[in-house]
């Protein structure tokens, strides 16, 4: 069977102080010699390492030699650990940066990040797992799958999947090009043109460098739980955004329907990473430009990981209002609010059929009742059952750019020492692959289509 | 009903170029082989273009001949005209195509099988196979005479159920002025295949003295061609050239004034033509904005005047036709000697093979050439080789002979007919194979000889030369490696002359000739070996250094792509217990049946994840029968 070695975070985002980095593979202990060391003096040989003995030590950046992070690191070798390979796991702080900042030094090491359900696959392929779990794995990992594929399509959304898509049909339409001059050679010799295919790289190149800044900047944010609040106009979104931020980030005003566009912020709560964003107010409008601003609201909403449902403290509330935002009833806090311009010792009525749902009292104006918010919200996240690799994506975005990339270096560098069509063709193929990868086009790029229907050829 | 008293091992139905081929393969593994063809005098015809190779089909011929095949030889025999294609392109995308005397080529090919001992051939048109139990038993002809055997391979070309249109007329035809099988055609029916359509058409043939030639620029054979076959040792035939010219907007508005008469847009062709061979309708119709489109004229044959006018197929009536072929420049007084036509034919989805070529439903049934879905003669041959290889392994009850994708064109193209079928008919190109860079034309005998030699296919001699070669070749390869080149006046001087930069410091020769601006002849300037090795040695040493980066990669995929089909999927997998697959492909696996992880892998729309629980499924499978 095929082995080579994987990685990924184990735990899900957010939840306790710890977080497990999982190295599954043959290449698991030279990899971590790479990286890990039990003195500030920089990595060490880990290749003897004793099973399962804990070591205290150092992550290192692997071409920084700067501390990522100090860890536990715990090897467990091969056939008693949970795959029946080698498996090193990395205990680090929780922090999503660290864990990120660590899990990238093992891909830079050449370690491929798992796939959904792999380490569980492998310990049912190395008789680790007894055979009538062969089903539930099975299912595990097609649910895994298609539920990771949804968040990278979310994820994969606006610019970015818009500049990815362009670029890689530029490549597509070069490569139709080249694979035309290769196998219709009757056709004429002259279809390409050097300095234009090298424009059309330079480009594509340009592209990708974006997105990989991009990433290094704002990864962060990101990767934060996705927070939306929404609910009615001058319900008080954008003061309780405003409250969550301790800031002055949305206009606050008296007329229904000031935020037209989506504002998004992040914020951390107690460690966890979250991007808040303020949505307009829904209700039926004719203004374009709230149309818009509604339109956002709800793509904003169903992006959401979770949702805070505002509502006038003293008006009723029904499940009909819930259904038409989350039909799940999953991830949602009701969030009564302008507390202060109720009775004191109020409490809100809320229907039997909708009682399962988590609420809060609040006054956003004053600031009450937001520290028992964030422990809601911060409960409510730590009750994720997501994938644990759930941060990956966009890290699998980082590195499907840099592939890309370095084709198209290696590309250009033919082209400037004018070498044959065949090894261009390669390197573009290679490259509008893996940009495939993050726009979900993975099947074959079928390039004879594509020449049938622009170029008149044959006899 | 009387069956012939001999006993044969196989049966080959169609003696076209993939009859052909299959019955010299399995003759040559040892096998009885009866090769039954409706018309004697048509054996190996070329119905259509008379040219054999060109991009990825020179490339198919070439390992055809490499494995013992004969396609290469007569071609080399009958060549009238040679062409490297592509020669300003990298050794990988270089293809050779020759036109052909096609009565030469016919009528060598039919002494070579006529002094063939173990080969019968017999004129018969097969109406019936006989099938017992899922199996086959042998054949029966339009007389009511049957012929015995365990296995038939069907190599049926365009005569299954074939239909030949001009205009609103059409018949039943296998070729213009030939009977169509049509009792084949029901008996396949009632084993339970289902026959789709496709079509495909030929241009007109035209009186030589009738053409203006001046109105024409001539295009000449290759100087110093090289032969296609190793086995030829050189081309001496004279050559002829052929004749390009241009239609023009009078022949495009004859064409679009007509079309409601043409067979193909006057509604009475439903067959899938092919996009890349369109008929000049097409172009017209699809190319609208088309000034003009090339016409080129080449000749049948040595014998005869007949001129093929290459870019004229169409399905329009005669009287549209002769006004076409005449507004072209040139051609005014052109007598059409052959009508275009277009014809639709039968054809098998070839998902319903195994990767033998062996049917799934009717064990012993083999089917090669445009009964699965192909067009041209070269990708029909290399079939009808692969299916007569493996009849012959299961006559001497061998392992199957599967060349996978990574070591043979042949390879690519019987994985995409049995895993991904084809909608259209089916032609090879060179961007179909993923490992292009490894399978060239100039390294096909160093690939597949010492498979052919293992089958019996390929004698002592031919693969003692390919050993010769591929010795040479490594040896001189690691002394340029090892050659260190001092930048003297006269290295420079060399250098500076082939458009080079010089040197200022030692160089390593392989270095050196990885530089775009030079080839061999560096080495054989700066630091030749002692004893000279062949232009045959010079060029491999060329190819697999200049490329060698790439060729690297390509072996790296290479091995990732084996692991996956090393890893084989038991015939009792049942995809209705696996879990996580959608219903759609599962419907797919049940159908195609693959046979190994990677077959699975490049079933259309398969993902990573249905990949990861078929290996569970797998997995769980053998435990299961372990325990």
């Amino acid at each position: 069977m095929i082995h080579d070695t994987i990685a990924a975070i184990a735990t899900p985002p957010g939840m306790g102080g710890i977080g497990i980095i999982r190295i599954s593979g043959d290449q698991a202990l030279p990899v971590i010699s790479g990286l890990f060391g039990n003195t500030l003096k920089g990595p060490m040989d880990c290749l003897n390492l004793e099973s399962h003995r804990v070591v205290h030590g150092y992550i290192f950046h692997p071409r920084e030699h700067i501390v990522l992070d100090e860890v536990l690191l715990v090897p467990m070798l091969a056939p008693r650990s949970y795959t029946r390979e080698n498996v090193v796991e990395i205990h680090a702080h929780a922090g999503p940066m660290v864990m990120r900042a660590i899990l990238e030094s093992i891909i830079f090491l050449g370690v491929r990040l798992a796939e959904p359900g792999e380490f569980t696959k492998r310990a049912f392929l190395n008789n680790r797992i007894d055979l009538t779990q062969a089903e539930a794995i099975s299912d595990i990992i097609s649910a895994r799958s298609t539920a990771s594929m949804k968040m990278a399509a979310v994820q994969a959304t606006g610019k970015l999947k818009e500049n990815i898509t362009h670029a890689r049909e530029i490549l597509i339409s070069l490569l139709t090009l080249i694979e035309a001059a290769i196998d219709f050679p009757d056709e004429g010799d002259e279809l390409i043109q050097e300095k234009q295919v090298l424009e059309h790289i330079d480009r594509v190149i340009a592209i990708c460098r974006q997105g990989i800044n991009t990433y290094e900047e704002a990864h962060f944010l990101r990767d934060g739980i996705k927070l939306a609040i929404c609910g009615s106009p001058n319900v008080g979104k954008s003061s309780l955004m405003n409250c969550l931020l301790e800031s002055e980030r949305s206009i606050v005003t008296a007329i229904p329907g000031t935020t037209r566009d989506l504002i998004e912020e992040g914020i951390n709560i107690d460690g966890v990473p979250f991007v808040i964003s303020d949505t307009a107010g829904m209700h039926e409008t004719k203004d374009p430009v709230e149309q818009i601003g509604i339109q956002k609201a709800k793509e904003s909403i169903t992006r959401a990981d979770m949702i805070l449902f505002m509502k006038p403290a003293g008006e009723t509330i029904s499940a009909q209002e819930i259904d038409a935002v989350v039909p799940s009833h999953e991830k949602v806090i009701i969030v009564f609010n302008k507390m202060d311009l109720m009775p004191e010792g109020f409490t809100p009525t809320i229907p039997a059929d909708i009682q399962k749902i988590p609420h809060a009292l609040i006054s956003a104006r004053r600031g009450r009742g937001i520290q028992n918010l964030k422990k809601q919200i911060l409960s409510l996240s730590a009750a994720d059952k997501t994938d644990p690799t759930g941060v990956v994506p966009n890290l699998r975005h980082k590195m499907a750019l840099e592939k890309t990339k370095n084709a198209l270096s290696c590309a250009r560098q033919n082209l400037i020492h004018h070498r044959e069509e065949e090894t261009l063709a390669i390197d573009i193929r290679m490259a509008a692959e893996a940009l495939g990868e993050i726009t979900g086009d993975t099947a074959d790029i079928d390039i004879l289509d594509k020449i049938f229907s622009q170029f008149c050829i044959g006899k | 009903m009387k069956f012939y008293k001999k006993k044969y091992d196989i049966i080959v139905i169609g003696a076209g170029h993939a009859g052909c081929e299959a019955a010299f393969a399995a003759s040559r593994m040892g096998c009885e082989v009866l090769l039954l063809t409706i018309d004697l005098d048509k054996v190996a015809a070329m119905p259509c273009s008379p040219s054999i190779g060109g991009m990825a089909k020179g490339q198919l011929v070439k390992e055809i001949d490499a494995l013992g095949g004969v396609m290469a030889k007569i071609s080399d025999a009958s060549a009238i005209q040679y062409h490297t294609l592509n020669t300003r392109k990298g050794p990988a995308v270089q293809s050779t195509r020759t036109q052909n005397d096609k009565n030469r080529y016919q009528q060598i090919m039919k002494s070579t099988l006529e002094k063939d001992e173990r080969i019968d051939l017999k004129q018969a048109m097969v109406e019936e196979l006989v099938i017992e139990n899922k199996a086959v038993q042998g054949v029966v002809d339009k007389t009511g005479f049957g012929f015995s055997a365990p296995i038939v391979i069907l190599a049926t070309g365009t005569f299954l159920q074939g239909r030949v249109h001009i205009g609103s007329r059409s018949f039943d035809a296998g070729r213009a002025g030939e009977f169509a099988a049509m009792g084949l055609a029901r008996s396949l029916g009632d084993h339970g295949f289902t026959l789709g359509r496709m079509k495909t058409g030929t241009p007109p043939r035209i009186h030589k003295r009738s053409i203006d030639f001046s109105e024409f620029n001539r295009q000449e054979s290759d100087e110093n061609p090289t032969p296609f076959s190793y086995a030829t040792p050189r081309v001496t035939r004279p050559m002829l050239c052929s004749y390009m010219g241009n239609t023009n907007m009078t022949t495009h508005d004859l064409v679009r004034q007509n079309l409601k008469y043409s067979a193909l847009y006057g509604g009475f062709i439903k067959g899938q033509s092919a996009r890349y061979c369109p008929s000049f309708e097409d172009k017209i119709v699809k190319f609208p904005d088309r000034e003009s489109h090339q016409v080129i004229l080449e000749h049948e044959g040595l014998e005869t005047n007949e001129i093929y006018a290459s870019g004229l197929g169409n399905s329009l009536p005669l009287e549209v036709q002769i006004d076409i072929v005449r507004s072209v420049k040139g051609l005014e007084s052109a007598e059409i000697m052959r009508p275009a036509y277009a014809i639709e034919y039968g054809y098998v989805n070839p998902q319903q093979l195994y990767p033998t070529l062996e049917s799934k439903e009717v064990q012993g049934l083999f089917m090669a050439g445009q009964i699965n879905g192909t067009s041209g003669y070269e990708e029909a041959a290399a079939q009808g080789m692969w299916a007569g290889i493996n009849a012959g392994c299961k006559v001497q009850q061998r392992p199957a002979f599967i060349l996978d994708r990574s070591q043979a064109y042949m390879g690519v193209m019987v994985d995409d007919l049995v895993t991904r079928g084809t909608r259209e008919p089916y032609r090879m190109f060179t961007s179909r194979a993923e490992y292009r860079l490894l399978l060239r034309e100039d390294n096909a005998d160093l690939r597949l000889a010492e498979k052919g030699f293992d089958l019996g296919l390929v004698d002592k001699n031919s693969l003692e030369r390919t050993r010769e070669i591929q010795c040479a070749t490594h040896r001189e390869i690691s002394r340029i490696r090892q050659t260190i080149v001092k930048p003297t006046a006269a290295v420079n001087q060399w250098l500076e002359s082939a458009g080079s930069t010089p040197l200022t410091t030692g160089a390593k020769l392989d270095q050196l000739l990885k530089r775009a601006q030079l080839n061999y002849s560096t080495v054989d300037h700066i630091a030749a070996p002692e004893i000279p090795v062949t232009p045959r040695v010079k060029r491999q040493v060329e190819v697999e250094l200049k490329y060698e980066g790439y060729i690297a990669r390509q072996v790296r995929e290479i091995k990732k792509f084996k692991d996956m089909e090393k890893i084989k999927i038991p015939s009792d997998l049942d995809y209705k217990e696996v879990h996580g697959l959608s219903n759609e492909m599962r419907e797919k696996l049940l159908k195609i049946m693959p046979e190994s992880l990677g077959q699975a892998s490049r079933i259309d729309g398969m993902t990573p994840a249905a990949l990861s629980v078929i290996m569970v499924g797998i997995s769980a499978l053998r435990r299961s029968s372990h325990s």
